[in-house]
């Protein structure tokens, strides 16, 4: 039992993570119809700016930095957006997902030559940064790498860190940004509409073109503090989002390719999923236990499912074609309407 | 200072190989209900699509707006001078909210009494206000049409087009809407440009009408001359 609702609590640590990367790839495909498939590798650049400006070159306070980071990552969204897809048909998607799949490849690489695919020692971590409110300093609170609820306090032994707790409230505040600005702003107002119909956008008066360009540097944004937020735990560099993109788009996909709130949810969906299930199947232990008791003793199979860890992305691969199989849409995406 | 809210002339535009429109030349006055007459496939969308500048395969000629030319103007430009164009299929946004709708009708304006002419609107079309928390795409074709009309008239436009605001729906239904037409013309003085298959009611409140065919005007005339004209009846009016 404990072990169970361990690997849920693991399940939500990841899921924050996998929701980082899932939510501007949403923001993307709501405003052009198209998977970004570079989201992942603009969102690593962006945690590289913040590092750099936190510690290599100029010793910003964590949150100027990260700050500035999103600023430039913002920039380069739009640059890209501008320059390399909006020359393009946006409804012949081929081209333009290629173009993002070349982006991927080219951030990528340019990545590795500068920092050498190595981990960057401390990368500038937000939460251990967060001010002192007198009765409560959150940023050591954060530090604290002992645990919330340590066995001697609870009977159940779970650990849940501090950090984790200060990550998926960060990416709560994150949705409750993005809620105001979509929903409660005029450009956000133009940003649905661009992606409801294009065509009567333009006759209500919207420059498409620059709403296109808000929603790229709102994702860049997006994402690249969403990349300083987790770097600290998955390590910086220049590979840190290429394992996480295959669950950021099943999360995507799981909660409708066109609803922020949905993608949020289906990160931890995903999250809990890939723990919970790669939890057992790599325990060799109980999963002998379990083929045991109905009448399997092929230690040579047992070892090959145990061996299955080395493939962890089946779990979210089964979600994305079960969800697209069922429920093309989504959970909470929008269903194409056509009427005469 | 001329009389015309719209000039055009020498309209001409292609798909690939098709020529659609062949050197179309229509004016509007101010203040009138014009109405373009035409079968399937006569050019009467395309029309007025180059009006807006919308995107269109080869198009190019002259449009004057109140005697300036707009044919440069990209689309958000047009529509901030007034012009504003219901297209065919509503053209709602159909994942957002009527209100919603209505808000973005009123995009190009920045001055505060928006919320006031959607008060207005709810007025003219109660059943928008039923539905104001409602997706437009939920909404009935009806409703649509309502809620199409009313958004192009938040931008408090001085030419409102209206393409095919018959199309799909019930006979009662499109006699309110064209009286509901003749009404905002008479009282807020919006100068109109319909087009239309449905000639009888589309005549029945234009003060000057054309006809066009295969990408030509065909016959130009006040409406009441038209309606007369044993040409129409045969061709349009089923007489």
């Amino acid at each position: 039992m404990t072990t169970f609702l361990q690997r849920i609590i693991d399940g939500f640590q990841n899921g924050a993570i996998y929701s980082v990367v899932a939510i501007p790839m949403v923001l993307i495909f709501k405003a052009t119809t198209l998977i970004n498939f570079a989201q992942g590798e603009l969102a690593m650049i962006g945690a590289f700016f913040g590092f750099i400006f936190a510690t290599q070159v100029f010793g910003l306070n964590v949150w100027l930095a990260a700050i500035i980071a999103m600023a430039l990552a913002a920039a380069l969204g739009m640059g890209i957006e501008r320059s390399l897809l909006r020359p393009f048909d946006p409804t012949d998607h081929l081209p333009v997902v290629l173009i993002t799949l070349g982006i991927f490849y080219i951030i990528n690489a340019v990545g590795g030559d500068i920092w050498n695919y190595q981990a960057q020692i401390n990368p500038p971590n937000l939460l251990h940064e967060m001010p002192d409110l007198g009765f409560w300093d959150i940023g050591v609170w954060m530090q604290d790498q002992t645990i919330l609820f340590t066995s001697d306090t609870n009977p159940l032994g779970l650990r849940i860190q501090h950090d984790s707790i200060g990550l998926i409230l960060s990416l709560l505040i994150m949705l409750g940004a993005l809620y105001m600005i979509l929903e409660k702003t005029k450009m956000g107002l133009a940003f649905r509409a661009v992606s409801s119909n294009t065509e009567s956008s333009r006759l209500v008066g919207i420059r498409v073109g620059r709403i296109l360009s808000f929603g790229w540097a709102l994702a860049c944004a997006f994402g690249a503090l969403g990349a300083i937020l987790v770097a600290p735990r998955i390590t910086l560099q220049p590979n840190m989002m290429a394992p996480i993109l295959i669950y950021a788009l099943a999360a995507a996909a799981f909660g409708g390719l066109d609803n922020v709130y949905g993608a949020a949810l289906g990160g931890f969906v995903v999250g809990l999923i890939n723990s919970v299930v790669l939890g057992y199947i790599s325990d060799v232990r109980w999963l002998r236990a379990r083929l045991d008791s109905i009448g399997i003793e092929d230690a040579e199979f047992v070892e090959g499912l145990g061996s299955l860890t080395a493939a962890p992305l089946i779990p979210p691969v089964i979600l994305l074609l079960t969800v697209l199989w069922f429920r093309p849409t989504g959970l909470f995406g929008t269903k194409t309407i056509a009427r005469v | 200072m001329s009389d015309l809210m719209l000039e055009v002339s020498d309209l001409k535009a292609s798909y690939g190989q098709v020529d659609v429109l062949r050197g179309l030349a229509i004016e509007v006055k101010k203040g009138e209900v014009c109405v373009i007459l035409g079968a399937n496939g006569a050019g009467k969308t395309t029309t007025l699509r180059s009006i807006c500048n919308m995107p269109i395969v080869n198009c190019s000629g002259n449009v004057k707006f109140e005697g300036v030319d707009i044919s440069d103007e990209d689309t958000g430009g047009i529509v901030g001078m007034g012009v504003a164009h219901v297209p065919q299929g509503r053209g709602t946004f159909p994942e957002l909210s009527t209100i919603e709708n209505l808000q973005l009708g009123a995009y190009v304006r920045t001055d505060n009494e928006v919320d006031d002419d959607i008060d207005r609107w709810f007025q003219m079309f109660p059943v928008l206000k039923e539905r104001k928390d409602q997706a437009a795409g939920s909404l009935s074709g009806g409703e649509q049409q309502m809620l199409a009309v009313s958004r192009a008239l938040m931008s408090r436009p001085k030419l409102l087009l209206l393409d095919e605001p018959s199309l799909g729906l019930a006979p009662l239904i499109i006699e309110d809407l064209f009286k509901t037409f003749e009404e905002i013309n008479r009282n807020e003085g919006t100068t109109m440009l319909i087009v239309e298959q449905n000639a009888n009611l589309a005549l029945g409140i234009a003060d000057n009408a054309y006809v066009l065919e295969t990408g030509t005007i065909a016959l130009s005339g006040p409406a009441e001359e038209l309606k007369n004209d044993p040409a129409v009846q045969e061709a349009y009016l089923g007489a």
